[in-house]
């Protein structure tokens, strides 16, 4: 391995007398500029000089001498060079640092292996002219004492070790570098290489920064490995969204020049070689972890916001699926956190690489396409064109990629991406105008949000297609812009959610007050129904009682009066038309009593009272009235008029029949009440003398209550006054088909006849009962007892 | 037989003489006593205690039926007839309910009134249907079963369920249930084989459990307020 320095070797001396020359002159100046600075610009104070014929052999000696060459004298240095060129060999046994691999040898100390093939992808550039490796660094104005590598030398070359100087395709490049290599996919490497100046390097600890290390790889300095960072390999494929400080050790920088040797791998296409700097480590720790925070800290969080949001949202949808919007912010969440996930996850084993990508595609692709959809319907646009067209062209890019695989990779990414524009231009004009006309805050904020990221977006896109367009954003914009759109989007649907449950709380409580203020309404309403039906009732009832006044004990008492006036009546008369009047009002009373008796207790009361005025006349009276059921569904009223008839029918019996045995009987026969009284007296000829107005009376009641009256006053053998009434299942229906009968004529017919039709043998006074179509006349045989 | 006891306390003069005359006209009933108002009425239970007051519930300076308690109070045993103009039942079970054995209609025969007054003498009462009926409710309802809606019962099926909390016998219920029917006391009696005069005596029973029965309730009453009136001292 310890082979003569290729370099040194076809270099001849005057090569080395030209750079000694300058590298005095260059210390000298150095030494009066800047001459407190640990690291000075060697280039700066040296621009214009010719580059060293060979700057790979000659400074590394020293790194092989140890500490004590870090404080040597320039002079001294010039003066050691090319001993250590001489002891190139004792480079192996400098010490190791970091993560290295045997490889790590410097490979650059090794003289270049004849054998070894030298590969360089890239034949059509011209060797760089080493002149200008003097001019790799300049002094970084925002960092004192600090380095800025701006230039390198770089070749296309897998070798292990570092070309040769002269090998061909070395170039020379400002940095930011982007680079490309032809095999697309294939495991390639390249060598990057600059140079600096120093005057007196301190003894301190410094700092090497690489602000952008996308592709990783192995840091040498004078031939140390100062840090190695996991490039892309046969294994994994890497991409590292963050910025890499390593330190270094003043020991390993000496005076004079100094080199930097990159090593990195890639199987892209297109590739970026960042600037890196030499300085202070304080100083470049606060950049790198600042930057670090902001690239790669905060992407995790980050990720995980946008999962949460998107969930959220979906979950919204799930549970009212009809507030679409929420779910197409939902699921371009998920796409965002999704695609964040390339910024945490860095490295990525080769077999899943493609996949890996493909779902790269889909996040972005999908994040924009229902950004652009929800952002459009959001501000109330709903063409019609808009979905397909969207979700079209999100699928075509993803199944462009999926079919023709990586070559589609560069174009998708230069041309597919861009094509979101015009959707997004739309759907942010949507919006615009929409806030236009609406002038809400939230939406002006959503609006400055979605502008902010579409500039961050393309200035992602620029730096990513080419970097020296901006060379100071190292670090993409969308991954802060867009948390703060799917923020403000949040808020914005969160401020909805809450005006409408808001909405909701008071349409409750507009409903609840409605309800009680039509609650209020409907009880007045109800009192003042009640009210009304009170005083109907009290109408009714009291229109009741006066009837029975004016038909009962009125007429019994003025008829009274009337007897008494022309002196018809001696004091037992009288005496028994008071009595009289009083048994109306009673059997009123027993019968109209709002709650309790029904007609079977009215019968018993009548029984009650007048059983004892036919014991004292000595008329056996039987009363037969046990077949009769507890209870009756015959209304008050009814009851009274059917009682009326009984009680006048007895009075008859008692006034006028002369009978010895009167029969009361009461049952119920086939849906029928039938009440019966016979007795056994004189009888009368209903047609000619009659009473007259007691037989009228005794009719209109049984039409008022709905009842077929048959009276037989056949005077061969007693009268016998017969009353059936039908009765329906329940009283009020009773009494509604009651009043239908009397009302209604045609009812008549439907009116069961009680016993044999009436023949005109029977009866003289069939004519006079007829103009009551509900009284059924007629009589049948007296059957004696 | 020592002779009974009579005293009348009626408002109206007409009725007062009446039955004065009528009562006054039988040996057997001495006629200790009559007053027009509730005043003269409470002297007159105070000073002597008869046998049988004949009361009427309105009079002017008083409700009948504080005599009638004030009556029972003094003597357990005392019979009191209220003296109505119709029998309605509000009338007279509010006088049951204050301790009276019976009720007399104004109108009622002289004869018939010396039967009524035998009839309670020896231990019966008399008793109308509707009241029978309404009587029959009341106690239903107190034995917590559904009153007036009750559907009919059919034949003799309206006591067992009625029994238990129910303050009459079943043979009290009976007699009330074919009372409110309209059957006499005879055929009361031949139904259930007794005499006419057990009957009367039921009916009595009845009324004594309808006083007690009621007072009961009053007393119960009185102990809820009572120790609600403790429970909120305490508070």
């Amino acid at each position: 391995m310890s082979q003569p320095p290729v370099v040194a070797r076809r270099r001849p001396g005057a090569a080395w007398r030209q750079r000694c020359v300058r590298a005095l002159a260059a210390l000298a100046l150095s030494a009066t500029v800047a001459s407190t600075g640990s690291v000075a610009t060697a280039a700066s104070a040296q621009p214009e000089g010719p580059a060293p014929a060979d700057r790979a052999a000659v400074p590394r000696a020293q790194a092989g001498t140890g500490p004590a060459a870090g404080d040597g004298l320039a002079a001294s240095l010039t003066l050691e060079r090319p001993a250590a060129m001489q002891a190139g060999a004792t480079l192996a046994t400098a010490p190791r640092r970091g993560l290295v691999a045997d490889d790590d040898d410097p490979p650059a100390q090794r003289p270049p292996d004849p054998g070894l093939p030298r590969l360089a992808a890239t034949t059509d550039a011209e060797p760089s002219a080493p002149s200008r490796a003097w001019e790799d660094a300049v002094a970084d104005p925002s960092l004192p004492g600090g380095l800025l590598i701006r230039r390198v030398r770089w070749i296309l070359s897998d070798s292990a070790t570092a070309p040769p100087d002269d090998a061909p395709g070395w170039r020379t490049a400002e940095l930011p570098l982007r680079w490309q290599h032809p095999d697309e996919g294939r495991l390639s490497a390249a060598w990057f290489r600059a140079s600096f100046e120093l005057d007196d390097p301190a003894r301190m600890l410094l700092g090497l920064y690489l602000p952008k290390f996308g592709n990783g790889g192995t840091v040498w300095l004078n031939g140390h490995v100062v840090g190695a960072v996991r490039t892309v390999d046969e294994r994994v494929q890497v991409r590292w969204f963050r910025p890499f400080l390593f330190t270094v050790h003043s020991d390993l920088l000496r005076p004079g020049r100094n080199e930097l040797l990159v090593r990195q791998q890639t199987r892209d296409p297109r590739n970026v070689f960042r600037s890196l700097e030499i300085g202070p480590l304080d100083l470049l720790a606060e950049r790198h972890d600042a930057l670090l925070f902001w690239q790669h800290t905060m992407a995790t969080p980050a990720a995980w916001f946008c999962l949460l949001v998107g969930l959220f949202m979906i979950g919204v949808w799930w549970r009212r699926s009809d507030e679409v919007l929420f779910a197409v912010f939902g699921v371009s969440c998920l796409m965002w956190s999704i695609r964040s996930l390339s910024f945490i996850v860095e490295v990525i084993p080769l077999q899943h690489w493609f996949a890996w990508r493909a779902l790269h595609h889909v996040a972005t692709g999908g994040f924009i396409a229902l950004m652009a959809i929800g952002l459009a319907w959001f501000a109330g646009r709903h063409p019609r064109i808009l979905v397909p067209v969207a979700i079209g062209y999100w699928a075509a890019g993803v199944a462009v990629f999926l079919l023709i695989g990586w070559p589609a990779r560069d174009w998708l990414d230069r041309f597919w991406v861009l094509g979101f524009l015009p959707l997004m231009v739309y759907s942010v004009g949507a919006l615009a105008g929409t806030w236009w006309r609406e002038r809400e805050g939230s939406q002006l904020a959503l609006l400055i949000a979605i502008l902010c990221a579409i500039a961050m977006a393309l200035h992602d896109y620029a730096i990513g297609r080419d970097p020296s367009l901006l060379p100071a954003s190292t670090f993409f914009g969308m991954h802060v812009a867009a948390p703060v759109v799917l923020a403000s989007l949040g808020a914005h649907l969160l401020d909805r959610f809450v005006r409408s449950l808001q909405g909701f709380e008071t349409l409750t409580r507009s409903l609840e007050q409605r309800v009680a203020a039509r609650e209020h309404e409907l009880a007045v309403n109800f009192m003042r129904l009640r009210s009304l039906e009170r005083e109907r009732a009290l109408a009714d009832e009291r229109q009741r009682i006066m009837r029975e006044m004016h038909d009962g004990v009125g007429s019994q008492l003025l008829s009274s009066l009337a007897m008494v006036e022309r002196g018809a009546a001696d004091r037992d008369d009288i005496a028994r038309m008071l009595r009289e009047c009083l048994d109306d009002m009673r059997l009123a009373i027993d019968t109209l009593t709002p709650v309790a008796a029904d007609l079977g207790g009215a019968l018993g009361n009548l029984r009650y009272r007048l059983a004892p005025r036919f014991d004292a006349l000595g008329i056996r009276n039987r009363w037969d009235l046990q077949s009769l059921p507890d209870h009756l569904p015959v209304n008050p009223h009814d009851s009274l008029q059917l009682l009326r008839i009984v009680q006048e029918s007895l009075a008859n019996v008692l006034k006028h029949a002369r009978a010895r045995a009167v029969s009361v009987r009461a049952s119920v026969e086939a849906g029928q009440l039938v009440l019966e009284v016979s007795d056994d007296g004189v009888g009368f000829d209903t047609g000619v003398e009659g009473p007259g107005r007691g037989l009228r009376n005794m009719r209109r009641r049984a039409a008022d209550a709905g009842a077929t009256l048959v009276i037989d006053g056949s005077s061969a053998g007693g009268t016998r006054v017969r009353i059936a009434r039908t009765l329906a299942a329940s009283g009020a229906v009773t009494a509604v088909a009651a009043r239908a009968v009397v009302t209604d004529p045609a009812a008549d017919v439907a009116q069961p006849a009680i016993g044999p039709v009436p023949t005109a043998a029977t009866t003289q006074h069939t004519s006079a009962l007829r103009a009551h179509p509900s009284v059924h006349q007629g009589a049948v045989p007296y059957a004696p007892r | 037989m020592d002779r009974l006891r009579v005293a009348i306390i009626e408002d109206e003069p007409e009725f007062r003489l009446r039955f004065e005359r009528i009562l006054g006209a039988e040996p057997w009933i001495e006629l200790c006593g009559s007053a027009a108002d509730a005043a003269a009425g409470r002297a007159l239970i105070e000073r002597d205690a008869a046998d049988l007051y004949l009361v009427d519930l309105g009079l002017p300076d008083g409700d009948g039926r504080d005599l009638i308690r004030l009556a029972t109070q003094h003597r357990p045993d005392v019979d009191i007839l209220v003296v109505t103009v119709f029998g309605d039942d509000a009338h007279v079970i509010a006088a049951i309910e204050a301790g009276a054995t019976g009720y007399l209609l104004k109108d009622t025969e002289p004869r018939q009134v010396l039967d009524w007054i035998r009839t309670l003498r020896s231990g019966g009462s008399p008793l109308n249907p509707v009241i029978a009926r309404r009587l029959l409710q009341r106690f239903r309802a107190a034995a917590g079963g559904t009153p007036a809606t009750d559907p009919p019962g059919q034949g003799g099926d309206a006591t067992p369920g009625v029994a238990e909390a129910n303050p009459l016998s079943a043979r009290e219920t009976e007699i009330l249930r074919l009372l409110a029917k309209g059957l006499s006391y005879a055929e009361i009696g031949d139904l259930l084989g007794i005499s006419a005069h057990t009957v009367t005596q039921h009916i009595k029973k009845i009324y004594r459990k309808l006083s007690v029965h009621s007072r009961g309730e009053a007393v119960f009453e009185a102990t809820q307020m009572g120790i609600l009136r403790a429970l909120t001292d305490r508070r």
